[in-house]
């Protein structure tokens, strides 16, 4: 499921290759020129907001059917954070500055390319403009940096609508908007004095029927998108049941007992210990630091709050919930659940769950049998306590030196610190 | 006439949008990210203060995880992007002859205030796009298309700030 993860210097390539389209198409579009994108606020000729509406509509319906159908996982795509005040002030800024200067930075870098002196000087004053912000934000920093901070929001979420209802209303605004350009344009075409008079109303009938025929496609599109909806977690979990299936029958995600006890111990990385048996098991007893969920509990928001360079471990009486629960966690956490874990994982199974761990440290039975085991119990406690004291139980972190009389086949390994993806503009 | 200003020669901006809109696709789909402008140069900005006091860089919070220590300014995807947008800008130009040195302005305006008002104009620009965290591209277009609340606020404040000064400096285009 796309987005692909590249190594730097494919990433690079791509981007590149990606660049010149980019570039290309702004020329194309009549963007290396300041009186082009100017005319947009005299109302003669509204190139502007055509060409950016529809190429917004155009990549929208694009990610949201591709997310809706699975091709495309949106929850590893970057959305901007919002931070409104920094956003309506600097927006306002770019606002002045366009029509000062006749371009934005992309359009600059075009027309400095294709030769455009005013070009080039704007692309001077961006740089001129980005080191005045960096030499003096130290100074509102934590309005730079909280105000009305909302992380990261869609229109669909603070709606509480499915995308595909937004992305078919945006669709229909959009048509409106050009509906309403085209109708300002007549009318304000002869006011200008400038030379460029704006398109010409349209007479080819040819024209007029691809225009009906895109709005038609576009509008069948969204249509699909809110009819097939957003992935649930329950479907992504579909999607890749069968790479799922394979890491949990290989235990290539199962850790000893005596591994988890080391890591416990060891302060090398950050470790989240999530318990998924029932409230009151987890009163009687339970691991030190270990947090109780319910598999209701795993969302994308809640993922997004685990830190990138944790290790987490979910753990039931027996495996049979502590599986439930890693399906989740994997298609949550690991970039690619659809294939078989073999190497790193973000997430993993304690191996026969907390009663293999009562009968390692509390019974001290020696007979307890390695990660590569499964264990067939029926996810109950087996183990019985005089008093539910949870965690204040030696046997809830026993020493360290109990975990080394054990030997084990260390299977978790450190995360790759994943980078951070920023959205376009850094 | 200047046969530059003249529309025809440009793509029709519908079908324009829509090759933008794939390219912007294409920039998600493959890396997850969209398109940008101001972040790449804002790496320039920050590895040319680097050279000249690298100190300054590591104590200033927005320089420093560009730039500060072991940072490497130049390394990131968003310094290829607007290489690739130079070279495709170009190349698009060059093909359709419109690659030539020349400034356009207003007709009431001169060549050397036109380059004044551009640097002026791309100062607000630049100072805008630190503020908001991208320009047009990054955040509008690139937010925009994935539905980010902070983009549309961003782009709608976009066309307000210059549709309010457009009558007021109506003689710098008219």
């Amino acid at each position: 499921m796309a987005p692909w993860s590249f190594s730097p210097a494919v990433e690079f390539a791509v981007t590149l290759v990606i660049g010149f389209g980019f570039g290309f198409v702004l020329e194309r579009a009549g963007f290396g020129n300041a009186l082009n994108l100017a005319a947009q606020f005299y109302l003669h000729n509204m190139r502007v907001l055509k060409v950016m509406f529809t190429a917004i509509v155009t990549a929208m319906l694009l990610v949201f059917f591709s997310s809706a159908l699975g091709w495309l996982d949106f929850d590893r795509v970057a959305v901007p954070p919002t931070y409104l005040g920094p956003a309506i002030i600097g927006g306002l800024l770019l606002g002045v500055g366009f029509i000062i200067g006749g371009y934005c930075p992309g359009t600059s870098l075009v027309a400095a390319a294709t030769g455009k002196l005013d070009g080039m000087a704007f692309v001077a004053g961006v740089s001129v403009g980005l080191l005045a912000f960096a030499e003096t934000v130290p100074r509102f920093w934590s309005f730079y940096h909280t105000a009305g901070y909302l992380d990261r929001m869609t229109l669909a979420d603070l709606l509480g609508a499915d995308a595909g209802s937004v992305v078919l209303g945006v669709v229909a605004m959009a048509v409106g908007a050009f509906a309403f350009a085209e109708m300002l344009e007549r009318k304000f075409a002869r006011s200008s004095s400038l030379d460029d008079p704006g398109p010409a109303p349209l007479k080819n009938p040819s024209e007029r029927r691809w225009r009906w025929a895109a709005v038609g496609a576009a509008m069948g599109l969204a249509g699909m998108t809110w009819v097939v909806g957003q992935p649930s977690l329950e479907r992504k979990i579909r999607w890749a049941e069968a790479g799922l299936e394979a890491s949990l029958h290989s235990r290539a995600v199962h850790v000893d007992p005596a591994e988890l006890l080391t890591l416990m111990h060891g302060n090398q990385m950050p470790l989240v210990l999530l318990d998924v048996r029932p409230e009151s098991d987890f009163n009687v007893f339970h691991l030190l630091d270990a947090r109780r969920v319910e598999l209701d509990d795993f969302t994308p928001r809640w993922a997004a709050g685990v830190p990138s360079n944790a290790v987490v471990v979910v753990m039931s009486n027996d495996e049979a919930g502590a599986h439930e629960a890693w399906k989740r966690l994997a298609v949550l956490l690991n970039p690619r659940p659809e294939i078989p874990v073999t190497d790193r994982s973000r997430v993993y199974v304690l191996a026969g769950g907390v009663n293999r761990w009562l009968d390692l440290y509390q019974a001290e039975r020696g007979d307890v049998p390695g990660p590569e085991i499964p264990s067939l119990g029926r996810d109950r406690l087996a183990h019985r306590f005089a008093a539910a004291l949870g965690d204040r139980f030696d046997v809830s972190r026993p020493p360290l030196t109990v975990a080394s009389a054990r030997s084990f086949s260390a299977k978790v390994k450190a995360p790759m610190a994943r980078r951070v993806v920023g959205g376009g503009c850094g | 006439m200047n046969p530059s200003e003249k529309t025809s020669g440009y793509w029709n901006p519908y079908a324009a949008g829509v090759v933008l809109g794939l390219v912007l696709f294409a920039s998600i789909f493959a890396t997850g990210s969209g398109l940008g402008a101001s972040g790449g140069l804002a790496r320039i900005v920050a590895f040319c203060e680097r050279q000249v006091t690298p100190q300054r860089v590591d104590r200033n919070p927005y320089l420093a995880p560009m730039a500060g220590g072991e940072n490497q300014a130049l390394q990131h995807r968003i310094v290829w992007m607007i290489l690739g947008a130079v070279v495709g800008g170009a190349t698009s130009g060059w093909l359709a002859g419109r690659m030539k040195l020349e400034t356009f302005r207003g007709p009431a305006v001169s060549p050397r205030l036109r380059w004044g008002l551009a640097l002026l104009g791309g100062a607000f620009m630049g100072y805008g796009a630190g503020l908001a965290r991208g320009c047009t591209s990054g955040q509008a277009l690139s937010g925009g298309a994935v539905l980010a609340v902070g983009s549309w606020v961003f782009m709608m404040m976009v066309f307000a700030g210059g549709y309010a000064l457009a009558y007021p400096l109506r003689r710098l285009w008219n």
